[in-house]
């Protein structure tokens, strides 16, 4: 993460928190952003993983996140394409009662390499600074709506100089709300006024263009 | 920077005990220095926050050992060990000072004051 974006945002707050110490800021800072990733779903990784063909039902196929993150939700399951020209193949009918193992609906007959799409949210350890880490571009994107997270924390807190009712709840509202628009963002893909799905380019009649991504189920 | 070391808040808490000349003091080193002992655990109390990182201290000697508190709070531990100080039963002791510096420690570190 940017050092600059993380220091506005901390001096943002010191501004508005009289009183308040670097640790506890930190302290909830990781809170709110446990929040906001588990209620928008907008940090997520694809991992690929192999299925042996002829493996029994039920078997557990475990994933693991190469960055430092904690797996919340599976999004969903495809299977990679053997052509490069296809972002994906067809969807997978997969399950995760336990973040990190996935099981399968139906096993396949041959071997396949299928791509799991999984919403990450953060862990310990924080950095050497006592930040907590995840990817730059949520903070840059959604730096007002992190920053209520952190003052609507910060102010319900009982007994301390910066204590106050009143605000909490009108940060923490907005932070709701926050969190609730992010997550659409999410499942429109970031584009505006579109469904985030589009038909591929054999089924013909699109006008803008036959490139599309695939995205949310 | 002021109150960094125990012998700063030793000086700092003499000050406001107008206790600053002659030796032997009639505060001794030892009775300020468990004040300021004592004031850790009282304001975690208060301000569990100032101590996710920073461990409790305690202290026997008038050094320049670092007191690890953070700098907007330290005057709170001052007013605690003048306090504790001041409660003593003896001719120089008002109760009214004892009791008003107490609050002011713990005015310090729940108000913006």
């Amino acid at each position: 993460m940017a050092a600059v974006d993380i220091t506005r945002l901390m001096n943002s707050a010191r501004s508005r928190l009289t009183g308040a110490t670097d640790d506890a800021l930190q302290l909830e800072l990781f809170n709110v952003m446990d929040d906001f990733f588990k209620g928008s779903n907008v940090w997520c990784e694809d991992i690929d993983f192999t299925v042996p063909g002829q493996d029994p039902a039920n078997t557990v196929y475990f994933v693991t996140s190469d960055t430092p993150s904690l797996i919340d939700k599976l999004a969903w399951v495809f299977e990679v394409p053997p052509s490069s020209a296809t972002s994906r193949g067809q969807q997978i009918g997969a399950a995760m009662q336990i973040p990190g193992e996935i099981t399968l609906a139906l096993q396949p007959s041959s071997d396949k390499v299928y791509r799991a799409t999984l919403v990450l949210t953060v862990q310990d350890p924080v950095t050497r600074l006592g930040y907590v880490t995840f990817p730059a571009w949520v903070l840059a994107k959604y730096r007002d709506r992190i920053l209520d997270g952190l003052l609507g924390k910060m102010y319900s807190q009982p007994s301390k100089p910066y204590t106050n009712t009143q605000l909490s709840v009108f940060h923490m509202r907005k932070f709701k709300i926050g969190i609730a628009s992010a997550r659409v963002e999410w499942t429109r893909n970031n584009t505006y006024r579109q469904q985030a799905w589009r038909f591929p380019s054999f089924a013909g009649g699109s006008q803008r263009g036959s490139s599309g991504w695939g995205g949310p189920v | 920077m002021a109150l960094e070391t125990v012998a700063k808040y030793v000086t700092a808490a003499r000050v406001l005990l107008q206790d600053t000349k002659d030796t032997p003091y009639r505060y001794p080193d030892v009775d300020l220095l468990n004040a300021l002992s004592e004031a850790f655990p009282e304001a975690k109390k208060l301000r569990p926050d100032l101590f996710i990182v920073t461990p409790l201290q305690d202290f026997a000697v008038n050094d320049s050992t670092v007191v690890t508190m953070d700098p907007m709070y330290r005057q709170a531990l001052v007013y605690y060990m003048v306090g504790k100080m001041q409660l003593r039963d003896d001719e120089e002791t008002q109760d009214q000072r004892a009791a008003a510096f107490l609050s002011m420690f713990q005015a310090k570190l729940t108000t913006v004051s």
